[in-house]
């Protein structure tokens, strides 16, 4: 999770926020965002239901 | 987990709080580098609050569905919302809309019904002036991008001469060393001798990290302006104790629900060089001194001079499509909608900084410098003049504009001039040269104050189309935009450029207007001495004295007979 969050601090660094919401530009910004959560929920999961 | 390694031990301990430290140094000291993001933020709060919003509320919906089918179903609302609001927003730019519609609203908008006049006007086109100055520089100068504005008392164009950008060392090592100030109204611009200013800025557009202006400009930011405000673009200029001074005009981003850029005031940066205290300062806290727009007026050397951002004075230009209501630029009105032409191979676009008289105008607007936009109507065949625009360069509130449209004048805009230049000559490779920046020129000439505009012949590289010629004494022209002929002008002599443009169309003005003669018609000498007569008279004076007696003889004898 950490990995994705460096990565999503890197993507916010290139980000060009001059061109604001293009939406080519907004999906790179999104796949590590998805991914935290998915990290998130799957952790949670575990911790709920164990591994198997 | 960070928990767990803090209650290891005490060497963990201190590895935290070291890290944790330097972070915050980083965090403080980049502030230059992710300052974007926090205005990006700023910039579309709305946005980004409400996608957040219906974000949250419908991931717990999704969670706390059931049924697969009721979970598709949320799914599917989150990407038709924000597929409709990326569609809306952006792909047809009604956001954008909003947000002019937005500076609009803010305007303090005042209509003038005379057109001021101009003066000083600048013979130079920006981008000759500019291949002009970089002809003048060696291999590890660039030279700045010109901006006109007032210098003792004058209209000048001035660059800094820095370190270029295409080595990294000097923009690290070096300082800007000169700056150009070049007379704006004279038909020959010099780049050297007393137009070569020499004095050293340590901070400059092209230098590297903390002595990049932009990055001083925002480490000198408080907290709150982080958030709201962006430097923009870089003017030099003397101060009122007349030192040179680099001037950064500011933008400032305003409102909640669509945030529109307004001028915000300027930073002052002085010249000379740092020594090891200005470092530190400059990294910690940047350097330069805010003066917001309301303080302006205490510093006369910004009064009635050029420092407002072009990419404000734009928008607010703009958004004048939206005098005939908020509904009326959408597609299916466009009675008043109105764009700002686009000029082709023409790099300087719109805004032109003009110098304007408007002491006989019925406004209590200055005399000086203006952004001087020619609204035309939005579609791309529709070339008349709509809206003359004047913005004060100062940055002053007040956004005074000429209906040309509701006048019914019929004049043509910039984007007509280009081909009723090369009709005029067809002999000209237009191919290689191209008639550029179509500025005003409005005169009271033969008894009515008349719109021009003044076009400069450039020759322009094939291979780059930025590549203008440098020429010191290029063809100029001049459109009347009411009658549309084209006046060929002799830039070496400006003072007889009105003669000229009575010379050709006072007969076309006599016959359509029934005006009356205006200058000198008949050519008569007033300076010429006249013939100094001889000192030797032409006859002897006993001749004179023979004829005299002769005379009286005559006389005599006329008398005798009639005695007789």
């Amino acid at each position: 999770m950490t990995l994705f969050a460096i990565l999503l601090i890197v993507e916010l660094f290139i980000y060009d926020y001059d061109s604001g919401f293009e939406w080519k530009n907004s999906l790179r910004l999104l796949t590590p965002v998805l991914m935290i959560i998915a990290m998130v929920l799957s952790i949670r999961h575990v911790k709920k239901h164990g591994e198997n | 987990m960070l928990k767990n390694y803090w209650n290891k031990g005490r060497k963990q301990k201190t590895i935290i709080i070291v890290i944790g430290l330097v972070l915050l140094l980083a965090l403080f000291v980049l502030r230059d580098d992710y300052q974007p993001a926090l205005l990006f933020v700023r910039k579309f709060i709305f946005i980004i609050l409400l996608s957040i919003l219906v974000l949250v509320f419908g991931l717990r919906k999704f969670r706390s569905s059931v049924s697969t089918g009721r979970r598709m179903g949320v799914l599917g609302l989150l990407i038709v919302f924000f597929g409709v609001l990326y569609a809306v927003g952006w792909h047809f730019k009604m956001y954008d809309y909003m947000k002019t519609y937005n500076v609009f609203n803010h305007l303090n908008k005042i209509e003038i019904n005379a057109l001021p006049l101009t003066q000083n006007e600048r013979i130079q086109p920006l981008q000759n002036i500019s291949s002009m100055a970089n002809e003048s520089v060696g291999e590890t100068k660039d030279v700045s991008l010109p901006h006109l504005v007032r210098v003792d008392g004058e209209n000048k164009w001035t660059m800094a001469i820095q370190p270029t950008e295409k080595y990294v060392w000097q923009g690290i090592t070096d300082n800007t060393e000169e700056v150009f100030s070049v007379s704006s109204t004279t038909p020959f611009p010099r780049f050297s001798n007393e137009n070569r200013i020499p004095v050293t800025f340590s901070i400059g557009e092209s230098l590297k990290f903390s002595r990049n202006t932009y990055n001083a400009v925002v480490q000198r930011f408080n907290f709150f302006q982080l958030f709201t405000m962006e430097p923009s673009d870089t003017f030099y200029m003397k101060n009122d104790t007349g030192q040179w001074v680099q001037v950064v005009s500011l933008v400032k981003w305003k409102g909640f629900l669509f945030p529109y850029p307004t001028f915000g005031g300027v930073m002052v940066i002085q010249n000379g060089e740092h020594d090891f205290g200005d470092y530190i300062e400059r990294i910690l806290i940047g350097k330069g001194t805010y003066i917001s727009p309301k303080e302006m007026s205490k510093h006369s050397f910004l009064i009635g001079q050029n420092t407002l951002s072009e990419k404000v004075s734009q928008i607010q230009a703009e958004s004048l499509k939206f005098l005939g209501g908020f509904t009326d630029p959408l597609p299916w009105k466009m009675k008043t909608a109105v764009k700002i032409p686009e000029l082709p191979k023409d790099q300087n676009q719109q805004p032109f900084v003009t110098d304007f008289d408007f002491s006989d105008t019925d406004s209590n607007a200055y005399s000086g410098l203006y952004h001087w936009f020619g609204l035309e109507p939005v579609g791309d065949e529709r070339t008349s003049l709509t809206f003359s625009v004047f913005i004060p360069a100062d940055g002053s509130d007040a956004f005074y504009y000429y209906d040309h449209a509701s006048k019914k004048q019929g004049y043509a805009g910039v984007s007509a001039m280009p081909l009723k230049v090369k009709e005029s000559r067809k002999e000209y490779d237009w191919t290689a040269n191209t008639p550029v920046e179509f500025r005003p020129y409005i005169k009271d000439i033969a008894g009515r104050k008349r719109m021009f505009f003044l076009g400069t012949v450039s020759a322009i590289s094939e291979k780059d189309a930025g590549q203008f010629d440098g020429s010191a004494t290029p063809d100029l022209v001049l459109i009347d935009s009411e009658y549309r002929d084209v006046i060929w002008i002799d830039v070496k002599h400006p003072s007889q450029w009105d003669k000229t443009v009575y010379n050709q169309l006072n007969e076309a003005w006599r016959s359509s207007e029934g005006i009356g003669y205006y200058f000198a018609e008949e050519i008569r000498p007033i300076d010429v001495s006249g013939k100094t007569p001889d000192s030797i008279p032409a006859v002897s004076s006993k001749d004179t004295k023979a004829l005299e007696i002769e005379r009286l003889q005559k006389r005599i004898d006329s008398l005798k007979s009639l005695n007789n």
